[in-house]
Order: structure tokens, then sequence, then C-alpha cells
């Protein structure tokens, strides 16, 4: 792939973008972006990288004259040797669709849930569409031509949006986080698409992740964005082996690797973290969560009844870090919930230190052994409530200890999930996303519950803030001997933290190992496919670069 | 198909409440004999015309008769003119029709334009300048707007006949006063659905797919929209009806509207039912009518009823 970038540098950029900047009306005095400058050539893959908030889908939609009129945009860009004012959105977007065109994050909502894919293409292109689907990576087409949205996956939605945008056969083509919401498996063969098309077309491309792993995979130059500046760009090798800013630093020190594996996760250059006490913690074999020959059914709208969770039996011992992954749907979620009584088993039985959970039992209600943190820590703070009054309450509501103990009790949690002092009475709107999911945590931890369920608690997080929070369960756990059932869909957080991994699929459980083994000799060929699917960096596990996939 | 008898089978579960509600309200109300002789006649007179009429039997009994009567399209008899209430209710309908049918037409004719136009320039100064319209039209009691309407075509200008059908131009000023409110309803509306659908993430991607502003609005915006609007278009059927009562005795039109004010007036139990039983009929056959589309316009509608409401699991086969 550097060959392709070497050569390209020779010609005439195809699209060069000059001082461009964004500011929205809302707050005017920051600029969300500004002073970017790039250029991408023909058939080459350019990575914009950097968190949330960082200004990188803002960028792009100021190429192709997308921003909402509050935008004030400034500076230039030159498509074709053709130079336009990014201010100019009618210039900029006259470029859509033949010259340059866009896929997004959210594939499901990405087509219009009233008409068919036939009627999604006939609307962009008088040829046949047949073609145009192949080469978006769809097998066989022909069938779904009359389907719609909702009756199609993630992964076939992003591919017909890709049909879309290439439909009018641009000459750059802008992916905008295109497989974030998809499982891995079907991300790798997407990634695998795009990469084909760019080098059989000729065709550039932008692509906008938080993911550095699908950057190395993918990208011949990279652009790190923080804070709405450019703060470094170059070749994918260099930037990624040899970084030079700090924050670029600070973001490869952040992610979980084979060799920081049972350490903190170092969150800058030359902080090599001591590793964490001999794995003498887990303290004794008796399992404090015991799932035994779990089913969950659900029942459909027909009447069929289907299994999301089918005979699954699993332990989980004091001070215990087990990993759950498998993709959407593969009820590793349902199973989980089965511990706090959002969900009810059809069969088999949930133990908690022998005494089995039995939900339909009142004083079970006044559950403090087992706590459940989410995904989105938005969604599970009172956005009305200060932080401090939010961790103390599961205490006022069992009444334990004093008013002032319970106070202290809030405080001493809050600062051991390293949430700094003054941001205690603050409201959960003024708090980032890491400081919130650090809250929930610190909140589930108040009763001193026996079991810590996260499902997904990191993944909405960006690589730096995922690495704190990862350090903190690591300690939470080194400490107060809590047990963690932890349930990622990314492999390679799976990596770090974990004791052991139970690999789920289609509600059964696949496979269940020390980690290590089951990284380095999966015995499923569903796990070999999944850790197949993972986007590797220099240095980490040896994969080679888009294999090809296991259909899944 | 089993789910449309289901939906039927609910339509008349609904219009069997209606029944029993009208009925029981109307007799609790008063008493006709009393409404129709006054305070000082004797018991005998009374009794003879409570006898008549059935008014004696316990009030269980009267429903059970006037139950029996509906599934025969027997309404009872008017106790003012002793004409079938049915005939009577019949005779008026089409005038009251004749106003609702242009009125209808022409709100979604003028009303969903405007929406689309202000969605279209939201924030602008045309979007403001229609909704400032619309509240103003939804504002003015259509009775006063019906005046305002008479002072200047028929008053000032004498253009138009002041009331009654004389001509077609009657029409004109009846229809235009239940329009203009049901109009701005429907402008509001549409607008709401319209900026919402706007902002769905689907229409970012038929942007960035280089589709002009025009296909994007007619391919994308329009047919999401109707959706919504299928929904209102029943509720409002049955808002227009309430507005023709006021509209009809403005102009004194000779239709239902009036025919139920005199029937309430006069505690004329026969008629009164006959209406609301009609009009009640009316909303729930456009409801239903309404949930029958939404099958045919909605893809998702059509196969959570084929399949029931099933959880798309599909695994990724690519």
């Amino acid at each position: 792939m550097t060959q392709t970038c070497l050569s390209s540098q020779v010609t005439a950029p195809l699209l060069s973008m000059q001082g461009g900047g964004v500011r929205f009306a809302q707050v005017a005095e920051l600029p969300a972006c500004d002073g970017i400058s790039f250029d991408l050539h023909p058939g080459e893959i350019l990575g914009i990288v950097g968190e949330s908030g960082a200004g990188k889908s803002v960028i792009c939609r100021a190429l192709m004259g997308m921003l909402p009129v509050t935008a004030t945009v400034s500076g230039s860009m030159c498509f074709e040797e053709q130079t336009l004012d990014l201010s100019n959105t009618r210039a900029t977007a006259r470029l859509r669709g033949p010259n340059i065109s866009m896929i997004f994050q959210d594939p499901m909502s990405a087509l219009d849930p009233l008409m068919t894919v036939r009627r999604h293409l006939a609307l962009r292109t008088k040829s046949d569409p047949i073609p145009i689907l192949q080469q978006a990576g769809l097998s066989e087409p022909e069938k779904l031509m009359d389907s719609y949205a909702h009756q199609l996956s993630g992964g076939q939605c992003q591919r017909i949006a890709i049909a879309c945008a290439l439909a009018h056969n641009p000459k750059v083509l802008i992916a905008d986080e295109p497989t974030t919401a998809l499982d891995v498996t079907v991300q790798a063969s997407i990634l695998k698409q795009l990469k084909r098309l760019a080098s059989e077309r000729g065709m550039a491309m932008i692509l906008v992740t938080h993911d550095l792993g699908v950057v190395y995979q993918l990208c011949d130059r990279v652009l790190v964005m923080q804070q709405g500046r450019v703060v470094e760009q170059g070749l994918v090798q260099t930037v990624l082996t040899a970084p030079q800013h700090l924050y670029t630093k600070q973001m490869l020190a952040a992610l979980p690797r084979p060799a920081s594996r049972g350490r903190r996760l170092g969150l800058c250059e030359n902080d090599t973290p001591p590793p964490l006490a001999a794995p003498a913690r887990i303290s004794s074999n008796e399992p404090v969560l015991k799932f035994t020959d779990v089913s969950v059914q659900y029942r459909r709208g027909n009447g069929d009844a289907f299994n999301a969770v089918d005979g699954v039996s699993l332990y989980l011992r004091r001070g215990e870090i087990l990993g759950l992954v498998g993709e959407s749907g593969s009820g590793k979620s349902t199973l989980a919930k089965t511990a706090v009584g959002l969900a009810t088993p059809s069969k088999g039985k949930v133990l908690l230190d022998g005494e089995a959970l039995n939900w339909a039992d009142a004083k079970m209600a006044w559950r403090r052994d087992v706590q459940y943190i989410f995904q989105d820590p938005r969604g599970a703070l009172d956005p009305s409530a200060r932080i401090l009054n939010q961790v103390r309450q599961p205490l006022d509501i069992h009444r334990v200890g004093t008013v002032v103990e319970r106070d202290a009790r809030a405080r001493a949690l809050l600062t051991e999930t390293r949430l700094d002092e003054t941001l205690f009475l603050r409201k959960p709107g003024s708090l980032s996303g890491g400081q919130r999911q650090r809250a929930t945590i610190a909140r589930a931890l108040t009763l001193q519950p026996k079991v810590l369920i996260c499902d997904e608690s990191v993944s909405a997080l960006d690589a730096t803030i995922q690495a704190r929070v990862l350090n903190l369960l690591m300690d939470l756990r080194e400490k107060f001997g809590v047990a963690i059932l932890f349930i990622s869909h990314d492999l390679s957080v799976i990596h770090q933290i974990c004791d052991r991994v139970a690999v789920m699929r289609q509600g059964q459980l696949l496979e269940l190992n020390h980690t290590e083994p089951l990284f380095a000799r999966p015995s499923h060929p569903y796990t070999q496919a999944l850790l197949d699917a993972v986007p590797v960096l220099p240095g980490s596990m040896q994969t080679p670069l888009l294999t090809p996939m296991v259909h899944a | 198909m089993t789910w449309v008898f289901a939906r039927i089978g609910r339509a008349i579960l609904t219009l069997l409440l209606l029944i029993a509600f009208t009925f029981f309200t109307l007799a609790i109300s008063g008493d006709p004999a009393v409404a129709k002789f006054g305070e000082d006649i004797d018991m005998a007179t009374l009794e003879a015309f409570r006898a008549k009429w059935g008014l004696n039997y316990p009030l269980w009994k009267q429903f059970l008769i006037y139950l029996n009567g509906i599934v025969h399209l027997d309404f009872g008899v008017s106790f003012r003119t002793g004409e079938p209430a049915w005939g009577l209710v019949v005779s008026r309908l089409p005038a009251t029709l004749s106003l609702m049918l242009p009125t209808m037409v022409f709100s979604i004719l003028i009303g969903v334009p405007l929406g689309v136009f202000a969605a279209m320039n939201r924030g602008k100064w045309a979007d403001r300048f229609t909704i400032v319209l619309a509240v103003v039209a939804l504002a003015i009691p259509s009775f006063l707007l019906g005046l305002l309407l008479m002072f200047v075509f028929s008053v000032w200008l004498a253009w138009l006949p002041p009331s009654g059908i004389v001509g077609w131009q009657s029409y004109i000023m009846p229809s235009a006063t239940l329009a203009i409110a049901t109009a701005a309803i429907y402008a509001r509306f549409t607008r709401s659905a319209m900026v919402e659908v706007l902002s769905h993430p689907m229409i970012e991607t038929a942007q960035a797919s280089g589709l002009s502003r025009r296909v994007i609005l007619c391919m994308h915006g329009l047919p999401n929209v109707l959706l919504p609007l299928i929904t209102i278009s029943a509720l409002e059927f049955g808002n227009i009806l309430t507005f023709a009562i006021v509209v009809e005795s403005v102009f004194s039109w000779p239709g239902v509207g009036r025919l139920l004010i005199t029937g309430i007036a006069n505690r004329d139990y026969a008629v009164v039912q006959a209406i609301l039983l009609l009009t009640g009929t009316t909303v729930i056959v456009a409801n239903l009518l309404a949930d029958i589309a939404y099958g045919y316009v909605d893809p998702r509608i059509a196969d959570a009823r084929l399949k029931g409401r099933r959880h798309n699991a599909v695994l990724d086969k690519t």
C-alpha cells in the first residue's frame, strides 16, 4: 500500500483542502475545526482519526457542503484543479454524486424505509444495478432487489448504501465511521471491499474512524486530529510506528496489546506501568455467580418461540474477570440480564453464592449483590441530579448507615474511580463520556456487590478514556475482589483484562477457556473467524492483513 | 388477512360502546316528555306520552329495544315531527356531504403544499410567515370567520348569497370557512412531519450520493410524510364534522349539523342518537381505512401484519 502512495505523490492531488475551518453559531468562540489542510491523490486512502468531537465528521461534511445553516465555513478546496471556496455550499454541493460521494455510520437509517433496493438504485442510475451491488460486495444481489431496509441486516444495508454512493461512479468516496455500528466479522469484510474498490477503480477514499487498527489495515496516509486541529499527518507506517505528537503517542499507548495484558494501560509515552499482582487474585475456586443450563425463550409475534439463550452453563469466581464475546444477537446480554432479573430464564437456574435467584420473590427485588453497568453512561445517569447524590442514592434507598457515613462512602468511591473532586457536585451534562462512565461504576460499587456486569461498558469510549476505565476495572478487582462479567465485541479489550473468555453465538456457548490458550489456539472455527476479523496494529497480534474471511 | 377481521371486530366493539354511551347519556340528561309539554302538564298526558314511546320501560329494556331497532336500521321516530329519525337524517345528508368533501379536498390541496414549503425554508421568513398564518387561521373561531366572510362578501360586496342553498355560489363561503381552519392544521402538521423526515439520516445519504433537492423531496420526503398524513386525515374527518355543526348554523345550511342542534334543543332522542351514531361510525370507518392504507404504504407494517412482530435477526450472510 505504501507503493501506491509513493507513486501517487508524483501526480497532482485529486482533492486538496487548504485551511478548512468550521464554526457553529452556538459556540462561535470555539471553532469545531480550524486550519485543516491535506491532499488526497487518486487511488489513495486517507484515514482521519481522533477522539469524538475532534471535528473529523465536520470537516468531511464541509467538503460535501452538507453542514447545517448555523455553520460558518472558511478555507478553500481544490478538486481536479478547480478551486472552490468552502463557504460556497452551492458550488461544493455540485460536486456531490459523480465526483464526491459519502457513506455514514448508521446503515439501518441510511435507506428509505418505504423504498425497495431496486428503487434506491433506480433513482441514481439508469444502468443495470446488479453489477454495482456486486461491486459493493453483495454476492446475490438479485435476491435483495425487492427487499426493504427492515428486512436486511446492518451489513447488507451498509453495502447497499455503498452501492448508492458508487452509482454515480464517484472519484472520491468519504466513509464516516462506516463499520462502527457493525459486528467485527462484517466490519472486516466491508473494509476489505472498500480497499478493493479503491485499488480496482482508482477511487480515492477518506475514511473517518476512531479505530487505529482499521487505519493501519486500510489507509495509506493518516491525519490525526485533536480538538479541531490536525496534530500530525503522514504515511500510516510512519505515524503509527514512530509518532511525533504527544497526542498520537497517548492514543497508541492507550490501546490494549498482547504485551500489555495483565498490566495497567499506559497513558503516555514513557509510562510503562508496573504489572498488576500475580493471578493469585482469584481468591477461591468457589463460584460466586453460576449459570446452570440457562435458556431464555422469547416469543415472536407469530407465536414461534426462539431461544435467545440456549442451555448455557458458566460460572464466575470471586475476583475473576470473565469475558463474554459474540456478535449482536448472540444472546450475551440476555444471559447477563438473567443475573439481575432483567430477563427470566425459561429453563435452568442462576445461582448466587449457591443460592438460586428467584425474581418472583419480592425480597429479591432488593438486590445488591449483582450490579449492571450499561454501554451508554449518558442514559444511565439522571441528567438533573448531582453526581455525588446519584452515587449515594443506592445507599439512601437501602438506608445504609447515617447520612454523613453515606456521603463519606460515596466520596471515597468517586475518589477511588479517580474522578476529580471538583466534579462531585456537577451534573452529568458537564462531564465527559469517560467521567460519566466512572461515575456509574462508582455508583454500582456503593453497595459492595460481589459481581459487576459490564455490558459493552467501554465500547462507546475513545481509546484514551477506554484505557482509563479498563485500568480502573483492573484496580477495583484487585482492591475489592469483585468478580466481573465483561461483555464486549472488542477482542483486544477482552484479551487485555479477562482471565477467562466465553464465546457465544446464536444463544449457545461455543467455547470457554483461559484467555491465553483461547487466543493462541481457538478450538472453534467461529472463534478463529472472530480473531481473524480484528483489525491489528504493528507489533500486536501478528495476523496477516485482510485474511480471507470465513463466511459466517 | 386475519388482522383485518380483528381490526373490524374492534371497530364494531367501539361502535357498540358509542351506542351505549350516547343512549345512556341522553337518557339521564332529561325527560323528553317534560321537554315536549313543559312543567305544567298533568300526569296523565305525560304517562300517555311515555307509554307511546316506550319510555316507561326500565332503562336496560329500552336499550335492548333500541339495539334491536338499530340492527334493522330503525333508529326510532322523532318525538317532534313523528317522522322516522333515520329518514330525517338521510334527507339532510347530501347538504352536509356537499360541504365536507370540497372542504377535505381544498384543505389538503392548500395545507400540504404550504407545510412542505415551510419545512423546506425552515427557520427563514417564509417558514415563520406560514406558521403565523396557520396559527391565526386556527385561532379565529369558525363562527367568527363565517360572519366575517358573510359581512364582506354578502353584505358589503354583495357577491355571494348569505345563507341557505340558492346556487353553486352558496357553497363557497361555508366551505371556505371550514377549509381555512382545516388547511391550517394540515399545514402545521405537514411542516413538522416534513422537518422530521428531512432530518433523517437517509436524506443525508441521498444528498451525498448526488440526488437533487427535487428528487429527494418527491421520492423520500413526500412518501414518508404521507404516513402521518393518513393518520391525521382520519382524525380530521371527525373534526370537520364538528366544525360543520357550527358553520351550518352560521350559514343556515340545511344539513345534519343544524338538525343535531334543533334535536338537542328539543330532547329529540331518536334524531340526536341517529346523528351521533352516523358521525361516530364515519370516524370509526375513516380510522379503519387509515389502518388498512398504512399496510399499503409502509412495508414494515405490512410485514408485521403478515408475520407477526418478528425480530429480524437475520445473520449477515455475505
